[in-house]
This record gives C-alpha cells, sequence and structure tokens, in this order.
C-alpha cells in the first residue's frame, strides 16, 4: 500500500498521551500535520497534539478517515467559496450530533489541527443551533447569564427595532 | 447616535467575565465566535445576538464583523437559480442603490394613492412601470426587475429599513462629492442590507400577494417589462 519512499502511517499523541497511529493521508487532513511532516521528513515518533485529548482526537481522525477523498482546497481560494452553503451533508450532520462540550472541543481541535472543512462545518452546526432563536432562547441555549442592566437591555432593544421581523 | 451606545465601553473588560464563564461555548475565542455568528444566515437572529450578554454584544456588534455577515450572507445567496435576480452581483447591486438613496437622504417613503401601491422613494416605480396584471410596482434595474407588492407589514419593513439608513447618514460622514454610487461601493454592506437584500431575494414573499411571475419565476405569465426584460 505504501510507496517506498514516503511512511504510510503516522503517530499523533493525544494530551492525555494516548499514541494513535494513523493513515498518513488521513493525517494530511490537518494542515498543521501535513506542513509539519513536510518540513520534517520521516517521523517515526509520536507527534504530540498538546490541545487535543484522547476522545475528541479520535472524533476527529473519523471526519478524516471519512472526508480522506474529498478533494484539498485550493490554498488561495476565496474565503468566500467555502462560506457558500449553510447546508452541511447528512454524514457530518449525525457526526455533529454530539453534546455541546464536544462540539466546541470539535470546532477548538479543528482550529488548532488546521481543518478548514471540518472547522467550518463546525461553526455551521453552531450557527444552525442560533438560527432562528431569540435572545431569551439563545441564552437557555448555551447557558449564558443575561449580564445587561434593564436600562443597557432596553436601550439595546430600542436601537434594533428596525430589525424586528414584522 | 445610538450607535456607539452605553454597552460598548464596557464591553473589553467582559469578555471573559465570571458570569460567562459557565457556559462552554465561551470556551471558543472571538475568532471562533465571530466565525460562528457570521454564519447564521438570518438577520433578525444576527440582531438578536446583540441582546444575549455583553460579550455577544461587543461581538456581533462590531462594524468589521457585521461587514462579513452581510458579506456571507450575500455570497451564500447568489446562486440560487429560482430567482430572477440570479447573480450576486445583481443583488448587491440593487443592496447598493437602495443604501445609496437612503445615504443621499432622498429616500422617502411613499403611497401612490392613484395606484394605492408603494414605493421606496427614487427607488420606486414611475406609473408608466405599474403592472396591472401583478398589482405590483417594479422598478427596472439594470434589465432586472425589483417587485414592491403592496403590504402592510411589507411597507413597514420598508419604512423601518429607510429610516435607519437615514440614521445610518447623521452619523457618518459626507464624502466631499457627496453620496455617489462610487462612494457608496467603498462602503461596506451592513445587517440592514441584509434585511434589505433578504426582501429582494425572496421571491415568494415578494409575489406573494397576486405574483405576476410564478413562484419558480415563470416570465410567460406576464407581458410586463419583468417578463420581457
Amino acid at each position: 500500500m505504501a510507496t517506498p519512499s514516503t511512511q504510510a502511517t503516522v503517530k499523533l499523541q493525544s494530551n492525555d498521551n494516548v499514541v494513535i497511529e494513523v493513515e498518513r493521508a488521513i493525517a494530511e487532513r490537518s494542515v498543521l500535520i501535513k506542513n509539519m511532516l513536510e518540513d520534517c521528513g520521516e517521523v517515526t515518533d509520536a507527534i504530540p497534539i498538546s490541545n487535543v485529548n484522547e476522545s475528541i482526537l479520535r472524533k476527529v481522525i473519523e471526519w478524516c478517515e471519512h472526508h480522506k477523498n474529498d478533494p484539498v482546497a485550493a490554498e488561495n481560494e476565496n474565503d468566500d467559496s467555502r462560506k457558500k452553503t449553510t447546508d452541511i451533508d447528512e454524514w457530518d450532520q449525525k457526526f455533529m450530533n454530539v453534546d455541546q462540550e464536544m462540539l466546541f472541543e470539535i470546532i477548538l481541535a479543528a482550529n488548532f489541527l488546521d481543518i478548514k472543512p471540518l472547522l467550518d462545518t463546525g461553526c455551521k452546526t453552531v450557527a444552525n443551533m442560533i438560527k432562528g432563536k431569540s435572545p431569551e432562547e439563545i441564552r437557555k441555549l448555551f447557558n449564558i447569564q443575561n449580564d445587561f442592566t434593564p436600562e443597557e437591555e432596553e436601550q439595546i432593544r430600542r436601537e434594533n427595532e428596525w430589525a424586528e421581523d414584522r | 447616535m445610538a450607535e456607539n451606545g452605553l454597552v460598548s465601553t464596557n464591553i473589553t473588560s467582559c469578555f471573559h467575565s465570571v458570569s460567562s464563564a459557565k457556559s462552554s461555548i465561551f470556551r471558543l475565542p472571538n475568532e471562533l465566535l465571530c466565525n460562528i455568528f457570521i454564519r447564521i444566515d438570518d438577520a433578525h437572529t444576527y440582531v438578536n445576538l446583540y441582546r444575549v450578554c455583553q460579550r455577544f454584544y461587543g461581538l456581533a456588534h462590531d462594524r468589521l464583523v457585521r461587514n462579513q455577515f452581510a458579506q456571507t450572507w450575500l455570497s451564500s445567496h447568489c446562486y440560487n437559480t429560482k430567482n430572477y435576480l440570479t447573480n450576486f452581483l445583481d443583488l448587491e447591486y440593487a443592496v447598493r442603490h437602495i443604501r445609496l438613496h437612503g445615504m443621499a437622504g432622498i429616500t422617502s417613503f411613499q403611497t401612490d394613492n392613484e395606484y394605492g401601491r408603494t414605493s421606496l422613494g427614487r427607488v420606486g416605480p414611475d406609473p408608466k412601470d405599474l403592472c396591472i396584471k401583478c398589482t405590483g410596482a417594479f422598478y427596472v434595474l439594470s434589465e432586472r426587475v425589483l417587485f414592491w407588492p403592496p403590504r402592510v407589514g411589507r411597507q413597514w419593513k420598508l419604512l423601518r429599513i429607510t429610516r435607519r439608513y437615514e440614521q445610518q447618514r447623521l452619523t457618518m460622514e459626507t464624502p466631499d462629492a457627496g453620496w455617489t454610487m462610487a462612494s457608496i461601493v467603498g462602503l461596506n454592506l451592513d445587517v440592514e442590507d441584509v434585511v434589505i437584500a433578504k426582501m429582494i431575494y425572496d421571491g415568494e414573499y415578494l409575489l406573494s400577494d397576486q405574483p405576476c411571475l410564478g413562484v419558480e419565476n415563470d416570465l410567460s405569465m406576464c407581458d410586463c417589462p419583468a417578463a420581457t426584460a
């Protein structure tokens, strides 16, 4: 399976010291790892992924595995093109159907590992959760405390009457 | 004016306030929260973000983030061929056109009594542009057509947006040559432009009274300039 010149697998070490071996092509969905491998050539030691724990790392690898054959976006591609759709494909929707804590961890890991399509999917998922909700519903959704004074609240409400959907 | 109201002054100090530490969404840095906000795809919800908490207000109300939200919205809605405004440039052009008239202070909300139709100041139609079959006012713009059907809720919406543009004009420095298309092109679009764009874009809503065009943009249904443009 492996060509003689490039290694077939790489080892990734989570911040709770679990080493996971993955196909190089899968690990390279992460631009951070891809650049690291390109810079260092052969890497036989496990690469420490210092910000990501085992369960999140496994989850991210699962995503990379599923998407390993996706075309890699050109580097100079316009940012707009990856924001174009708000739709998330079915597999990704299921993948993102986790508790909030994990969802935010996946987003953080995708950001750290520089996996843009995963970051986009994560952000879209959260954006879709917010869409259509009132301020109070958004607070409830994320367990956010209202830290405005009643006066501030009233002022912002008045400033934004123009946007009310009536 | 109220743009820089009392809330914005103490935003930075509240970014990591104790009260919001409980929520796991606050583990995300500002950059990622903004990344989420700009994808919300609905202007009303976006504006609701201002009222959630101090940190959300500080981020979502930031001018650059608002501009990005508007840009993302416009670029994500420009390839839907169902609409007669089929491309991004037309939609953005239309919105900038409307904003220009708002900024120039000449947009006024009018009701044409003779026809019982509404128009948005000069953006509105000349009587000769009114279609009997449509019973909607329309305005031909770079060979495409905007519709303003008579509808009370819609009239109020337009009125509020128009006022908003005029209010913004007061807070902005007028360029030496006045507001022109050239100066408005350099101006980044904002959340209110998304509200306008949504009204323009949303064909079913626009044509919901007695449409001259079918929902699927069947141009054969009417012989007004909308159909022949």
